[in-house]
């Protein structure tokens, strides 16, 4: 008999199976662990981790903002509002025309 | 966990009040220090109740995975989780009951991600034979173990929770719901489903 080879036979009950494995298998030793300080390591890094990304996402945002900002600030000290938005009021129409 | 039979039928009943009482063993004093003290950031009282704790999460975690390495991993993962969690936890169930579900959750976001990278052992690459599992005869528990986790391994991530969550951990089929957030009737449903599936799977197998 090749012991290699599966040996499941169809007519036991599954459950049956399942139930006196699980049995057993309740009486097994798990490996003993101590992770106490990988633990308490993992929380700290974690802990800074979350407030360098929280600055760091803080300076992005505020440097992205300023720059938009300073753009909206120069266009408008050039140009009226209607002038900015003409051009693109203008290819609306152009569109819709051409739609039609 | 309560020491009842595990097969559905048998989990299908409710538990007695005896079993009850004896699991329930209720939050202590220390314990209770221990969480209000590590809610305020105190490393000490939280490694208290790691050191207290960290065997039965182990015991639990080597159900859903048999690599030392990830074993431990699991481990930690399950206690930064109730780290984070600690705030939620309301006083009314023994601590271990509510780190066992946790556990729960982490163990079945494993298996999810590893069923993605499609990790699977074959059970091919492992003797068994179904007649002396069912049988008097002793087997070892590392053996039935391995065995066990082979078997559950061959199906997916839902099937396989169920299977654990009623056989292995014998819990109730209310429990089970509790655990998974499923109805009981989806509990039972899907029981069902996993054993068909397990059914034919291990007849595929044994007939090649």
């Amino acid at each position: 008999m090749n012991t290699n080879t599966p040996q499941y036979q169809p007519d036991v009950d599954l459950d049956q199976l399942l139930t006196g494995l699980a049995r057993r298998a309740r009486g097994e030793t798990a490996p003993k662990v101590d992770v106490t300080a990988a633990v308490l390591h993992r929380l700290e890094t974690e802990e800074e981790v979350e407030i360098f990304s929280f600055s760091d996402r803080v300076w992005w945002y505020s440097t992205a903002g300023s720059l938009v900002a300073a753009g909206i600030a120069m266009m408008i000290g050039y140009q009226s509002w209607f002038e900015l938005t003409d051009p693109a009021f203008e290819m609306l129409q152009a569109v819709q025309v051409a739609l039609r | 966990m309560r020491a009842s039979e595990a097969s559905l039928h048998h989990a299908d009943q409710s538990a007695e009040p005896a079993e009850a009482t004896s699991a329930l063993q209720m939050i202590t004093e220390e314990e209770t220090d221990w969480i209000e003290r590590s809610l305020t950031g105190n490393s000490a009282a939280f490694a208290s109740l790691v050191k207290r704790y960290q065997q039965e999460v182990a015991a639990q975690m080597w159900r859903f995975s048999r690599d030392r390495n990830i074993h431990e991993e699991l481990v930690q993962d399950v206690f930064v989780e109730v780290y984070r969690s600690l705030g939620s936890f309301r006083f009314e169930s023994p601590l271990l009951h509510w780190m066992r579900k946790i556990a729960v959750r982490v163990g079945y976001r494993y298996w999810k991600a590893k069923d993605r990278k499609k990790e699977k052992v074959s059970l091919s690459q492992i003797t068994y034979d179904s007649t002396e599992a069912t049988s008097d005869q002793p087997k070892s528990a590392e053996e039935a173990g391995n065995l066990l986790h082979a078997m559950l391994e061959q199906l997916p991530p839902r099937d396989r929770m169920i299977l654990t969550l009623i056989y292995w951990e014998e819990h109730t089929v209310e429990e089970a719901a509790e655990v998974t957030g499923w109805s009981q009737s989806l509990v039972k449903v899907q029981a069902f489903r996993a054993r068909k599936k397990l059914k034919l799977l291990l007849q595929e197998q044994g007939t090649t």
